[in-house]
């Protein structure tokens, strides 16, 4: 069996700037980390990896994002693409998409393709469909257990607050949310021995892609500007020693708390 | 000519709330849009739940033998019935099922898709599609290149449309098929304790960094408020993500909600809603919540903490 699994790298700081001119995200000291639910869905596909199985690992993203690859490596990847053009920047979801499923396609076929739910930055949640549907696969987001029979996916899917049975035929994409399973971390000799792994480096001409229909050239969905927001409020500021303040509080949460008990509430 | 048109997929027969307030944003538009509801065995009484202002036709669906998790098959009903009826816009709720669904179906009709929106404008004849940006103080507008464009709204962004009585309404019955069978559903325990909450106590980042969040748990459980997070609280395990407060998590609407240790991030305060009291606390006087709260503590949340914990 070939599993795929697509991983993002995103900035660890959430403060960024935007740029006024392009309206793009400046991110502000560059450190960055694998996607937090990503992490949930290397730790299933380390599971679901059994002896024979091979274990791929995507991304797209800038230089930086090898580092994401290092740790997917260290976790029992076999091999690592770094998805990298100039042709792939600025793109939205179905030009990530397109990349993500063209590399699936060229270094595949897989039977099983997972993913995070959704990144922390965009957290747009569409990539793993989109790309899904480019490669005419089922997929099932949310998933939270995945087990394979045959060539038949068993798959537990959280929505709400349910669980529900589906079973998906192979090839499928699946998508994992955070908090899905307790991920392994990587043991400090693997995460060593990653480091010196080879990575694979993949263009838009590796993978026989049009630089018009992906990055900034093929988005459909542009941020065409950007507001600053003006907070409305003048908030009222305690001051004084810790227990005036805590008084204060205090006086403040026992008066909402009382006429909430009345019925309405207090606007102070 | 523009055909803008609001998409539900109807569970247990019900309708969602998010008819009504897709209708008040379709309204914001400015053209009447119709709406089109998917379900298994659709009845045309359901019309009558659907009138709302704004809206002026009801399109039934029927997908049989179709559940909401069988995503392939509903994408290729969507697609079909946005093709077949030449729409232009579709909106709908930003939540899981319609995402997963209209996703496939932005492939399959080349459309662009932008989430999470919270406000729409109509501009040159374009569409404002306005939204938090991450991690900055700033809203973003975003615009769809030509047609067809798909836009999902953040639930709570508008306040629901008036009923009207019923529109006209029609059936049909579009066939999709699915690689997907669902089996068995297992009820977990509800996770809403925060949606309806009146008193709600939120630990951002400053209350983990500081070693507070216990501190801060002590306090809620003291005034019987439910806890939520910021993202990175849940983003370390502190929370369950479902307890996650901003734009990308839960929306609320408190009476009373007191924030420690939040800088107060566009992102954040996006999820909370309505004009309950808000009480901020944190240790920088710079903090954009600051601007956001009715009452700001600058002060250290530990000592704090320990006060108001102490007292009776």
């Amino acid at each position: 069996m070939k599993i795929a699994i697509c991983v993002k790298y995103v900035p660890v700081d959430s403060k960024v700037q935007v740029d006024p001119a392009t309206h793009a995200l400046v991110r502000g000291s560059g450190a960055g980390e694998i996607n937090p639910s990503d992490r949930y869905a290397v730790e299933m596909a380390r599971r679901l990896k059994g002896d024979g199985d091979t274990l791929d690992v995507f991304t797209m993203g800038p230089a930086d994002a090898v580092r994401a690859l290092k740790v997917v490596l260290a976790l029992g990847a076999d091999h690592a693409y770094l998805l990298n053009d100039k042709a792939f920047a600025g793109s939205d979801t179905l030009g990530t998409a397109k990349v993500l499923a063209a590399a699936l396609e060229h270094y595949g076929p897989y039977d099983v393709v997972l993913m995070g739910s959704a990144s922390n930055d965009g957290a747009t949640g569409q990539v793993g469909p989109m790309t899904a549907e480019l490669l005419g696969m089922p997929d099932v987001t949310d998933a939270v257990d995945l087990r394979i029979d045959g060539t038949t996916a068993s798959v537990s899917k959280k929505a709400g607050d349910a669980l529900f049975a589906l079973k998906a035929a192979l090839p499928v994409l699946v998508t994992v949310p955070f908090g899905a399973n307790e991920p392994e971390l990587p043991t400090l000799r693997n995460q060593v021995a990653a480091n010196q792994h080879d990575i694979i480096e993949v263009t838009a001409a590796d993978l026989g892609i049009d630089p018009a229909t992906v990055g900034q050239a093929g988005a459909l969905s542009v941020v065409t500007d950007t507001m600053q927001v003006v907070q409305k409020k003048q908030a009222v500021t305690v001051t004084g020693t810790v227990d005036e303040m805590a008084n204060k509080l205090a006086g403040l949460v026992e008066g909402q708390l009382k006429a909430l008990q009345q019925g309405g509430g207090e606007h102070v | 000519m523009s055909k803008t048109a609001i998409f539900i997929w109807i569970q247990k027969g019900r309708a969602t709330d998010s008819a009504a307030e897709l209708a008040a944003a379709a309204k914001a538009l400015g053209e009447p849009a119709s709406l089109y509801a998917f379900g298994a065995d659709l009845d045309e009484a359901l019309a009558a739940d659907l009138s709302f202002d704004g809206i002026d036709a009801v399109h039934l669906v029927n997908t049989p033998g179709l559940t909401p998790c069988q995503t392939d098959g509903l994408a290729d009903a969507a697609a079909q019935v946005m093709t077949d009826d030449g729409l232009t816009t579709v909106l709908l709720e930003a939540e899981p099922v319609g995402r997963d669904i209209m996703s496939r179906a932005a492939v399959k009709v080349g459309a662009g898709m932008t989430s999470d929106c919270t406000a729409l404008e109509v501009q040159d004849g374009a569409i404002r599609q306005i939204k938090p940006s991450f991690g900055a103080q700033v809203m973003v507008a975003c615009a769809v290149k030509g047609a067809p464009e798909i836009i999902t709204m953040k639930k709570g962004s508008y306040p629901p449309a008036d009923k009207t009585a019923a529109v006209p309404c029609d059936v049909r019955t579009v066939e999709g098929a699915s690689k997907i069978t669902c089996g068995k559903v297992t009820a977990l325990p509800s996770s809403d304790h925060l949606t309806g909450a009146d008193v709600v106590v939120v630990a951002g980042k400053g209350a983990i960094e500081s070693g507070q969040f216990e501190a801060v748990k002590a306090y809620a459980d003291k005034i019987g408020a439910a806890l939520a997070g910021s993202r990175p609280v849940a983003d370390q395990g502190f929370i369950p993500f479902d307890d996650q407060i901003g734009e990308s998590g839960t929306v609320i609407q408190p009476k009373l909600c007191i924030i420690f240790g939040v800088s107060g991030a566009i992102q954040f305060t996006e999820g909370i809603k309505g004009d309950g009291t808000i009480i901020a606390v944190n240790n920088d006087p710079n903090a954009p919540i600051r601007g956001f709260a009715d009452v700001f503590i600058c002060a250290d949340m530990g000592e704090l903490l320990i006060a108001m914990n102490a007292q009776d």
